[in-house]
């Protein structure tokens, strides 16, 4: 049985002030190790990323692998307002991760295993890009990306990202909440996830979930995708979606060609009170034949797959 | 007003084919302000020592977390640059053994940043 070794992150007095201290200080065989790196992170003050953090080096497994995450209480998924709160980065809601430095991934998963989840990501920056993941084992939980400009939310070569949502705030730039790449065969899994494009912006650009590359078949179930009608669409650019593929609702023409899709709904009667996305995230999916009205922030969501 | 956190040592069991990417020794950890508290277990970690630099600007510094991506933004190295530690100035205050290393004065910074290096990328076609 493997030790979890937990660790503080935070500006406050903790174990590493940083994100890339814990890293780089996890950054070993945990195999050989028998253990479970655990990073917690404290909402002491914004995380200001810079360049970057990679989760790269560590030899895993199935059951040992390190996982960046917060503290009980500290995260906007487990704050004490969390169903009324907006959905959007605030981070005196929660943890939040931000940078604004051309071309910078905030957060590369690259070695297998490893595992995000709870945080709150502000991406800024020409060609920034949220969250990538490189392998299939991957994956992304209770995360939220807030772009602006030319910024991407989640970037997944393979992986899987559950209960996740993707702000797309580009009024110039053709950018995508959630991109897929590289691999086939089912190989980029998205749950539960959200791509918005606030309602209230100018231009028509971008897209909810893309595919970059040729062949891909990224498996979305339970997804939605509003405000990119008049960029390349809400799932774009995918010829055959992968198994499983349905139940996703979307403002555009066509989704992923689930039998229990839903296509062609009205932006504005998604979301209670507003319709500008940042003050009206309580997304109705009542014709999606989910529980309850609401679908993100409240977590409850039902599981992947 | 800066002072970064510096790599000095080779990890233990380092393995250069899976840890190619990762931190060796010269590599900058993290940058922060005059004052920055690292926390409790950067004091201690033998691996890292700490440069205080008060009077130089962060900005100074940021280049050396940049990383080195491919054209598709694949990650090759976490930091594309390093300081060149077994130049005498930073080879012997890092042999001392103190945890915190201090670099006072325009002179010893502009010396400092005078070794910074950018790696050689090592790249396998085929």
């Amino acid at each position: 049985m493997p030790t979890t070794v937990t660790n503080s992150i935070g500006s406050g007095a903790r174990d590493y002030a940083t994100i890339a201290l814990w890293e780089d200080a996890t950054d070993i065989n945990l195999v050989s190790a028998d253990e479970v790196r655990v990073g917690e992170c404290y909402n002491d003050s914004e995380f200001a990323l810079g360049a970057g953090v990679s989760l790269a080096g560590a030899t895993t497994d199935a059951t040992r692998y390190r996982h960046l995450t917060t503290a009980s209480g500290q995260s906007f998924a487990d704050h004490a307002d969390k169903l009324t709160n907006p959905l959007k980065y605030d981070q005196t809601k929660g943890v939040g991760l931000a940078s604004s430095t051309y071309g910078a991934t905030v957060l590369y998963l690259e070695e297998d295993y490893s595992r995000v989840s709870k945080l709150q990501l502000n991406v800024t920056a020409n060609a920034n890009i949220g969250i990538r993941f490189e392998n299939a084992n991957n994956s992304a939980r209770d995360c939220l990306v807030d772009g602006t400009y030319r910024s991407y939310g989640f970037d997944i070569s393979r992986g899987t990202c559950v209960n996740c949502i993707a702000i797309v705030r580009s009024t110039g730039f053709a950018v995508y909440g959630f991109r897929f790449f590289y691999y086939g065969s089912n190989a980029q899994k998205v749950y539960n996830c959200t791509a918005v494009r606030p309602s209230d912006l100018a231009g028509t650009v971008g897209a909810g979930f893309r595919g970059h590359s040729v062949g891909l078949t990224p498996i979305a179930k339970n997804c939605a995708s509003f405000g990119f009608t008049g960029g390349a669409g809400g799932f774009a650019n995918i010829t055959t979606w992968g198994t499983g593929s349905d139940y996703n609702a979307t403002d555009s023409a066509s989704a992923t060609a689930g039998a229990n899709d839903l296509t062609s709904l009205t932006y504005a009667d998604q979301y209670e009170s507003d319709a500008r996305f940042p003050s009206q995230e309580r997304q109705r999916y009542r014709e999606c034949g989910h529980p309850r009205s609401d679908q993100h922030e409240r977590f409850r969501h039902r599981g992947a797959g | 007003m800066a002072e970064f956190v510096i790599r000095v040592r080779e990890r233990r069991d380092f393995d250069p084919v899976r840890q190619a990417a990762s931190l060796r020794p010269g590599d900058v950890v993290d940058i922060g302000p005059d004052g920055f508290d690292w926390g409790a277990l950067t004091m201690t970690n033998s691996d890292w020592r700490i440069v205080k630099c008060p009077g130089l600007s962060v900005d100074a510094l940021l280049d050396m977390l940049a990383v080195a991506t491919d054209a598709n933004a694949k990650l090759l190295l976490k930091r594309a640059k390093a300081f060149d530690i077994e130049n005498l100035l930073l080879k012997t205050e890092i042999d001392k053994l103190g945890q915190v290393i201090t670099f006072e004065g325009a002179q010893k910074h502009t010396a400092l940043l005078a070794l910074k290096l950018t790696k050689q990328l090592q790249i396998t076609v085929g």
